[in-house]
């Protein structure tokens, strides 16, 4: 059975930083993290934990992808609706800037032997990234958000 | 019972006698039976009495004695009674027969009486139907009355046989009254009197009836014909009376007709009256026949008359005096026609006189004429004009013509007069115009003895009085040469004291095409005329080497045939050589007219004239006319190219090399050359072109290449592509492939690359489609390459075919495949992308393209490795770490990778800015009075929930919101009321972070979003106790200026700033955004100079220390682009760094000193007259020259006539007149395309669009008018430049910069765009210097 925890919230400190309240505990690093919410790393909260560390990496710049078929029909979408003869266009979201990304790739967070395993999608530019790391501090602190390959490939 | 039937009487008598029982009992009853009998009887008299008609006596007798029967009966003797009644009764029936008797005879006695009359007769009739009942009548009691009437009956029927007798004899009579009026002859006559024949010799009464209605019928009729052949009568009176009315009553056969018509005409009886309308028929047939008999008299005279008139001028005083005369006869009615015949004879006699006078009067006339002109130079245009109008007038004929000509040559005569006048005033003027053209200062001996032979030579062409068109000519010749011989003696003498080695030379060269042209004026008629004679010589030429060839190719088997050979092969020979010798002549007239064309207008008003904006020193100068003398059509071509060089110097040396190659025909090592000297100096007119823009070593490299022979590899770097975007990709991806070895490894040295270099730069066909923007880029690259062989070959070596879809596609666009690519193929494009130019494309990259650009300058392994990146991976990764996939969507002709690498970058930043423009915005509403209050309000005095709140509130404001770019946005401050454009925009973010809505703009806007935000983001409902006051709250001012308390506004962010993303996604660091030069607000805004100067003088003082070529800049919300510090104009001129000084106001003293004040020097100078007039020319024929319409050139040339300055002119006067002399013509231009776009768009003619599309396009043809005018002034008087930075802007062929030029019209300093390599500029507009300048480090 799942060991109790305390409440988790995302959040920034005072001094602007990217934080993760564990109840009132105030976290500011993945390595702190660990520490101090060891259970959180366990398969059973692997949505909350890519959260919370997608949050603590890249604050909000990336949103981690809890239910691909929800993020699925969201980008195809909203892809769908866009003009796809509209020229590039400095700052302006366009799924359409890039190839068709293979979004049947894409699974919910996954705690399991290849580490933390995620999907974000990259607020600005409407990518969704694929996040993998070893259930280690200085490899969770390193993130590697890498662009999902496209269905042409 | 008997009795009831019973008369009156015999009531009456059975009540005196039987009712009171007069009888009674056996007597009685024996009575009664008598009298019952008698009463029997009685009433059987009774009856046959009463049958018989009673008035008849002989039935009254009988009645009266029946009295004494009825007197026994009253006595009661009834049998005596009845015996006596039997009696009677005997008597009565006897009489029954007589009367039937007498009846039947009436009857007889009438019918007879009734068969003499005619039955129908009305008369008749009537007498038949009164005795219908007599007739019919066969009561006994009728009967005698029947036959009573019958004879009176009977008697009128006799009467009405002698009545009708009677009417019958008054009948005959009456028509024969009638009858007896007409003429027996007549056959209606004779018809009426066979008619009547029967009914007159009618004589029993029986046929009279019908006879009476006959001849009454014929009587009318004869009456009727009486009337008719006086209505016959009279009809032929009237018309003979109209047919006489019509003709001439004094002509005598007139007259004869009429007394012949006097007879008939008096005619009053019916009777003679047919014989009178036929003789008045027969002469009014004759009168009629009269009438067209004059009419033709008439007619003939008349045309006889207009005959002879219509010879005559109708204007003419005598013939409008005959006309006039004529016009009663001419216009006569018939009855006047005999007199008018008369006297239209009389006149076409006189008219015959005037046809004979007006013959003399020609002769004569012509005669006065040819003594006139005949003195005067018939070659004379005025005198030609004159002779061209009389041409003709003398050969004329017809004595209208004759008329005419006389009017026409007397008319003349004044003309020749006039025309005498004017070639004595042309030879006035001539000679004071000659008198004008002394010697000038400083011209040698040659030159004066030169400059003399033309003076002596127009002064002998001025001995006649008159003197012909070519004695002017002659002299114009003369003094044209004259004209230039002093001017370029002139421009001689005084480039003497600066250029003496160019002087000289000049010269010499002068001489040396005088030699040529033995003095023959220099004009461009001759000029295209001499080179019309060469290109047919050349062909002659040709076809003669073809017909050598031929004769060479004839068989030789014999020694006949060698013979024929032989003979065909010299004569081909001497047909060759003859022709040979002609070109050759003309080759050196040609040679020699150009070199003296060019060369007087180079000494004169181009880089070698004293007064060249930028002279040349002398050895270039020196050198130019060096080139003059070898190849003056090269050379003058290149006189423009060495008036806006950057180093002429280099120019003119390489001017030289070419001519000398060209007259070589660019001969290599092997000794393969050009075909002929038009191809190699078309050639060298390219390269020329090609060195001009490139600059530094060109020509040394240009050496090396031809020796090579590589100008003879036909489309080196593959064929030429339909646009220029495809060749230079195509060109891009050659160079890129040279730069592999054969085993396919990186070798930027390797001869293929140099060679693919080299051919880029210096070969024919490349430089025929000529991609100069794209040569000078790949010349840098290529060196970077060389530079950083190591880490490019790292990057390079180890590229490998993708396995990214995205990538695939990008290399596969990039090499132009569309199936699997290959490790090379990506090298390949990787590489030509890094020889691909990195310009601002359509879309609005410049805030990515200028951070680019000095990337590309200063990282050239970086942006090697983000190609290869894109290449091989189809991702960019930034330099802060974050990567993003490759962008796909490319716009056409783009180069894939380079323009994926771009806009990822792009990407990249987009990331970077999004987390920046969050941090803010959640920095601002965790400022005090922001989130905490809002917390506290919510929290309702726990510290715990207040917490929470805060926690949640500063994770909503980054997850509710993100923000978008507008290029378009418009903010003006509301301080100071400027405004900028261009900017992030606050917009609702959706589930994943996407900007979704439209953006937030009002304040009203964000409170509302915020609002609703901050209450769900604390589960707090807004109609609680809490919610109210956190909506209340949110709303108030307090909150809005707790929160914004500068100018920092989340629905109004601020502009600029953009281009720090892409700046910090390429170097990394933290890259600022700084004020260089704060927006021009203040009022009074600046004059547009003077802000100019202060934002050159911002930027040199920015770039005082850069040792960098880029330094990134902008305007604010406008543009983003690179700062050139060191980069001067041109050679000698001054760069951004130059012109920094220690302080600013140095610098500010140094732009004054060389930009301003020699700017101002050139608009406030007035140009002489001819150079004014030769600017004008320059300009307004390369307009002409374009011009395909024959109206629209004629109108323009006609105003450019008009316009053409003729006094000394300032530039701003140049301009101003080039400006009004092509108005009409730009109205025409901006018409036609308006039309063409109409037509295109489906406008209607006349509407909105089509009217504001034709006023848009009338200024924007106006501008570049007056921006091509602008051009040449700088170019030509070399106002100096300062190249301020590099816009962005360009392709393959072009490139654009910001440089501040002096306007040589109004002398202000200002900025403009100049587009290399063909030098042009446009002004960039105020608002580009108002706007706040800013840079980026």
């Amino acid at each position: 059975m799942a060991e109790e925890i305390p409440e988790i919230t995302l959040s920034f400190a005072d001094a602007g930083g990217p934080v993760v309240f564990a109840g009132e505990t105030e976290i500011a690093s993945v390595a702190e993290l660990m520490a101090q919410m060891p259970a959180l790393f366990t398969p059973g909260l692997a949505t909350l934990c890519a959260q919370a560390v997608n949050h603590l990496a890249q604050e909000q710049t990336y949103i981690v992808i809890e239910d691909p078929a929800v993020f699925a029909d969201w980008y195809k979408a909203r892809r769908a609706a866009e003009d796809p003869e509209a020229a590039w266009t400095p700052g302006k979201l366009q799924l359409t800037n890039f190839d068709m990304p293979a979004l049947d790739a894409i699974t919910a967070p996954s705690i399991g032997a290849k580490g933390l395993e995620f999907y974000a999608v990259n607020r600005q530019i409407g990518a969704p990234y694929r996040v993998i790391s070893e259930l280690e501090a200085t490899a969770l602190a390193q993130l590697e958000y890498v662009p999902l390959e496209t269905v042409n490939g | 019972m008997a009795g009831e039937n019973l008369t009156v009487q015999q009531r009456a008598f059975i009540e005196k006698y039987l009712s009171k029982s007069f009888f009674s009992g056996k007597k009685n009853k024996a009575t009664t039976k008598a009298y019952e009998d008698y009463l029997v009887v009685e009433k059987t008299f009774m009856d046959a009495m009463s049958s018989l008609p009673g008035e008849d006596l002989r039935v009254k007798a009988i009645g009266g004695r029946a009295s004494g029967a009825m007197a026994k009966k009253n006595t009661g003797d009834f049998s005596g009674a009845a015996g006596d009644l039997q009696v009677l009764i005997q008597e009565t029936n006897q009489l029954a027969p007589i009367l039937q008797g007498d009846h039947r005879v009436a009857v007889r006695d009438f019918n007879t009486a009734m068969t003499a009359l005619p039955p129908a007769e009305p008369r008749a009739i009537d007498l038949a139907n009164r005795a219908a009942t007599p007739l019919g009548a066969t009561a006994l009691t009728d009967l005698p009355k029947a036959a009573v009437l019958l004879g009176q009956l009977e008697g009128e029927a006799k009467q009405l046989a002698l009545t009708l007798t009677a009417e019958h004899g008054l009948a005959v009579t009456a028509y024969q009254l009638a009858f007896s009026a007409l003429p027996p002859e007549d056959d209606r006559t004779k018809s009426i009197d066979g008619r009547a024949a029967g009914p007159v010799a009618v004589t029993a009464p029986a046929g009279m009836a019908a006879a009476i209605v006959t001849l009454g019928q014929l009587e009318a009729q004869a009456k009727q014909l009486a009337l008719t052949l006086s209505a016959e009568h009279g009809l032929a009176v009237s018309t003979y009376e109209v047919a006489l009315s019509v003709l001439p009553p004094g002509d005598d056969r007139v007259k004869s007709i009429a007394g012949r018509a006097t007879g008939p005409l008096s005619v009053a009886a019916p009777v003679g009256m047919a014989a009178a309308a036929v003789t008045l028929t027969s002469l009014t047939d004759e009168a009629r026949l009269l009438a067209t008999t004059i009419k033709q008299e008439f007619d003939k005279a008349v045309l006889d008359f207009r005959a002879v008139m219509n010879t005559l001028p109708p204007a003419e005083t005598r013939t409008k005096d005959i006309e006039g005369r004529a016009a009663g006869s001419l216009g006569a009615a018939p009855t006047a026609y005999s007199g008018s015949v008369v006297m239209l004879g009389t006149l076409t006699v006189q008219a015959g006189a005037v046809v004979t006078a007006i013959g003399v009067e020609h002769t004569e006339a012509v005669r006065l004429f040819r003594l006139a002109i005949d003195v005067l130079p018939a070659a004379d245009k005025r005198v030609a004009a004159v002779a061209t109008k009389a041409a003709g007038l003398p050969e004329k004929t017809t004595p209208i013509d004759r008329h005419a000509a006389t009017l026409t040559l007397t008319a003349l005569m004044s003309e020749i007069e006039a025309a005498a006048l004017a070639i004595a005033t042309d030879k006035t003027e001539l000679l004071r115009d000659l008198a004008k053209l002394t010697d000038p200062v400083g011209a040698t001996t040659d030159e004066l003895a030169a400059m003399k032979v033309e003076r002596d030579r127009a002064l002998a062409a001025m001995t006649d009085t008159h003197p012909t068109p070519a004695n002017f000519l002659t002299a114009r010749n003369s003094m044209a040469e004259l004209k230039s011989q002093i001017q370029t003696a002139k421009s001689l003498a005084a480039l003497e004291a600066s250029s003496p080695k160019t002087a000289a030379g000049a010269r010499d060269a002068m001489k040396e095409f005088d030699a040529v042209l033995g003095g023959v004026e220099v004009s461009p008629e001759l000029i295209a005329a001499t080179r019309k004679e060469l290109t047919a010589s050349k062909e002659l030429l040709f076809d003669a080497m073809q017909a050598m060839a031929d004769a060479d190719d004839l068989p030789q088997d014999t020694p006949e045939e060698i013979l024929l050979r032989d003979a065909a092969i010299q004569a081909a020979e001497d047909a060759g050589n003859l022709e040979k010798a002609k070109y050759d002549i003309l080759e050196a007239k040609n040679r020699a007219l150009l070199g003296k064309a060019n060369l007087s207008e180079a000494l004169t008003f181009g880089p070698l004239s004293p007064g060249s904006g930028r002279p040349l020193s002398d050895d270039t100068a020196e050198k130019v006319v060096g080139a003059m003398r070898m190849d003056p059509e090269l050379t003058g071509g290149a006189m423009a190219l060495l008036q806006k060089s950057a180093d002429p110097d280099a120019l003119a040396d390489g001017i030289v090399n070419l001519c000398e190659k060209a007259a070589d025909l660019f001969e290599d090592d092997a000794g393969r050359s050009f075909p002929d000297p038009d191809s190699a100096r078309a050639y060298a007119a390219n390269l020329l072109k090609a060195a001009a823009f490139m600059g530094g070593t060109y020509f040394a490299e240009m050496d090396d290449y031809i020796k090579s022979g590589r100008q003879f590899k036909s489309n080196p770097l593959g064929p030429v592509a339909g646009t220029y975007q495809e060749l230079a990709s195509d060109r891009s991806k050659a160079l890129g492939s040279s730069m592999l070895a054969p085993d396919g490894s990186f070798d930027p040295s390797n001869p293929k690359a140099v060679n693919a270099l080299n051919d880029l730069q210096f070969n024919p066909d490349i430089l025929r489609n000529a991609t100069p923007s794209l040569a000078k880029h790949a010349k840098e690259a290529t060196k970077q390459l060389i530079d950083n062989k190591v880490a490019c070959g790292t990057i390079i070596d180890g590229a490998t075919a993708p396995t990214n879809g995205s990538a695939k596609g990008l290399v596969g666009k990039a090499v132009g495949k569309t199936g699997a690519v290959t490790d090379e193929d990506t090298k390949v494009a990787i590489l030509g992308a890094f020889f691909a130019p990195i310009d601002q494309g359509p879309v609005g990259s410049c805030f990515t393209t200028a951070p680019a650009r000095r990337f590309r300058e200063e990282k050239p392994v970086d942006v090697l490795k983000g190609f290869s990146d894109i290449a091989t991976k189809g991702k960019f990764k930034s330099a802060t770490g974050t990567e993003v996939p490759a962008v796909t969507k490319l716009g056409p002709g783009e180069n894939p990778i380079m323009s994926s690498w771009q806009y990822s970058v792009a990407s990249a930043a987009a990331t970077d800015v999004g987390s920046r423009e969050r941090n803010k915005l959640r920095d601002t509403m965790n400022a005090p009075g922001g989130n905490d209050k809002i917390a506290e309000l919510a929290g309702g005095g726990n510290e715990l929930k207040k917490k929470a709140f805060e926690r949640s509130l500063k994770m909503a404001v980054g997850t509710a919101f993100n923000f978008e770019y507008d290029a378009t946005s418009t903010v003006t401050d509301a301080n100071d009321g400027s405004s900028s454009t261009g900017r992030y925009q606050l917009l609702k973010a959706d589930a994943f972070g996407a900007p979704t809505g439209a953006p937030i703009v009002t304040k009203d806007k964000f409170v509302e979003e915020m609002t609703a935000i901050t209450l769900k983001a604390m589960s707090v409902d807004a109609t609680s106790p809490e919610g109210i006051l956190v909506i209340d709250y949110i709303k108030s001012d307090a909150y809005i200026n707790a929160v914004c308390p500068g100018k920092y506004k989340p629905w109004e962010l601020p502009s600029g700033g953009m281009e720090l993303g892409p700046t910090k996604a390429m170097f990394g660091g933290t890259p600022e955004t700084k004020t260089v030069l704060a927006r021009a607000v203040t009022p009074p805004i600046p004059k547009e100079g003077d802000r100019t100067k202060a934002v050159l003088a911002g930027l040199s003082d920015l770039v005082a220390n850069s040792t960098d070529r880029y330094f990134n800049i902008g305007t604010e919300g406008m543009h983003s682009f690179n700062a050139l510090p060191q980069e001067p104009a041109r050679k000698g001129e001054f760069s951004m760094k130059d012109l920094s000084g220690g302080t600013s106001v140095d610098t500010l003293k140094n732009i004054e000193d060389n930009v301003i004040t020699p700017g101002k020097l050139i608009a406030d100078t007035a140009l002489p007259a001819d150079k004014a007039a030769y600017l004008f020319d320059k300009q307004i024929n390369l307009l002409i020259a374009a011009e395909k319409d024959d109206a629209v050139r004629d109108a323009l040339k006609l105003a450019a006539k008009a316009e053409r300055p003729s006094a000394d002119a300032k530039p701003g006067d140049v301009q101003a007149a080039v400006t009004r002399a092509t108005d009409v013509y730009d109205k025409a231009r901006a018409k036609r395309r308006a039309e063409e776009i109409r037509v295109q768009k489906g406008w209607l003619d006349g509407s909105t669009e089509h009217a504001k599309s034709k006023a848009d396009l009338e200024k924007a043809f106006a501008k570049l008018t007056k921006d091509a005018s602008s051009t040449l002034l700088i170019n030509e008087l070399g106002a100096p430049q300062v190249v301020m930075a590099d816009t962005n802007w360009g392709n393959e062929r072009t490139h654009t910069y910001f440089v501040a030029v002096p306007d040589p019209v109004s002398g202000e300093l200002i900025m403009w765009k100049r587009t290399d390599p063909d030098n042009t500029f446009s002004p960039a507009g105020r608002d580009w210097v108002d706007t706040l300048w800013d840079k980026t480090e």
